[in-house]
């Protein structure tokens, strides 16, 4: 076929385009939407809040600081790749300076001693299989809403898809887990983040091509 | 141009991609030079640039230059088919010594679009090639086959989404 005939080809289909695009933007809110409730529902009903959620009040907005600047890094970079245009983003870092800042806090105002025990905790493993748990469906959602759109780099926006996925997962964990030491958090919560981010990744080369 | 385009307006979007076809054409063929390699391609990339810009013209936004957007989707085409070209001629040397008579084939009936064209399914193969080589009006094309111009519409519609997806499965 030549290219002129293609040309003809695709502007017959021109008809419908302002609605298939509203179309194709509510089918990404819904996937994206239904993800999220999936992994809250899987909170609710696997999980669930800690016993004492009053009095851990600080501790608890501590954790949550760290792990909803990792959802939002990972949300502004996916913002950023979802687009052919679409560049690399490093506000990833700022999650990764605000626990080190909190790490530094501990030791100061604690001191290193027991520091391994702290860091290792007693929910180690739990942490390691309920965060990538709670973030699975929503990372789902985010790479089904990708597809509807044209991200330049696959992989990558693959990635930002984990770190915001993963990010909500450890915000609703934090609000279970009973082990509130920063060292806790940076250690066990920095792996899953991780994995999940290199799942993203390696998932988005498979579905997010174009 | 685009934005007229997507407004509903099809004769400016016939325009619109064919001044694209042509700027992408000389984009490709000096890229391609660049890499030391031939012109076989060129044709294959500028029409699934022109596809993807198609299909995924909707994710456009609208606040932010085309001309920009156009040209990402192309690279990300033309990186694409380098890719692929390229664990392929890893993979060709090996095979070199087995195939040394190499044919010439003809050109329009090698291409890749050619090729796809082939698997789809008869109905929508020939809603293709009467609208498309034959330049024929969706309405033409619905009377001929006995049913409605919205559904040849979205079955032309359906046809280029197979299509394009089938062009990322082509071994190259």
């Amino acid at each position: 076929m030549k290219t002129d005939d293609l040309v003809r080809l695709l502007a017959a289909d021109n008809a419908g385009a302002t609605e298939n695009a509203e179309r194709q933007s509510w089918l990404s809110g819904a996937s994206l939407t239904a993800g999220l409730a999936v992994s809250l529902m899987l909170f609710w009903a696997g999980v669930g809040l800690r016993a004492d959620i009053g009095e851990a009040f600080f501790a608890i907005v501590r954790k949550e600081a760290v792990t909803l600047a990792i959802a939002a890094a990972g949300a502004v970079a996916l913002q950023r790749l979802s687009a052919p245009e679409g560049r690399g983003f490093f506000g990833w870092m700022a999650p990764l300076a605000l626990a080190l800042f909190f790490v530094g806090g501990e030791l100061a105002s604690q001191g290193s001693e027991g520091w391994q025990a702290r860091m290792i905790g007693r929910n180690g493993l739990v942490c390691l299989t309920t965060i990538p748990a709670l973030s699975l469906p929503l990372l789902v959602g985010l790479l089904l809403a990708l597809r509807r759109r044209a991200p330049g780099n696959a992989a990558l926006a693959g990635a930002a898809s984990g770190l915001a996925a993963v990010g909500i997962g450890a915000s609703l964990y934090a609000l279970h887990c009973t082990d509130d030491s920063t060292l806790f958090v940076a250690f066990w919560y920095s792996i899953a983040a991780v994995a999940m981010t290199v799942v993203g990744a390696v998932a988005g080369r498979q579905v997010l091509r174009w | 141009m685009m934005r007229a385009a997507l407004g509903g307006d099809d004769s400016a979007y016939r325009t619109l991609l064919g001044e694209l076809a042509r700027a992408f054409r000389s984009f490709v063929r000096a890229r391609l030079a660049r890499q030391g390699r031939g012109n076989a391609d060129i044709e294959d990339i500028v029409q699934e640039a022109l596809m993807a810009i198609h299909l995924k013209r909707g994710t456009w936004d609208q606040s932010r230059p085309f001309s920009i957007w156009a040209q990402a989707v192309l690279a990300h085409k033309i990186a694409d088919r380098l890719r692929a070209q390229s664990v392929r001629m890893h993979e060709n040397v090996d095979a070199l010594a087995d195939h040394l008579p190499a044919e010439e084939s003809d050109s329009s009936a090698a291409s890749d679009l050619h090729r796809v064209l082939s698997q789809l399914d008869q109905n929508s193969r020939r809603i293709v090639t009467a609208m498309s080589v034959e330049g024929r009006s969706a309405a033409e094309v619905a009377s001929e086959l006995g049913s409605s111009e919205g559904a040849v519409r979205v079955a032309l519609h359906r046809a280029l989404a197979r299509l394009s997806a089938m062009y990322r499965g082509l071994p190259r």
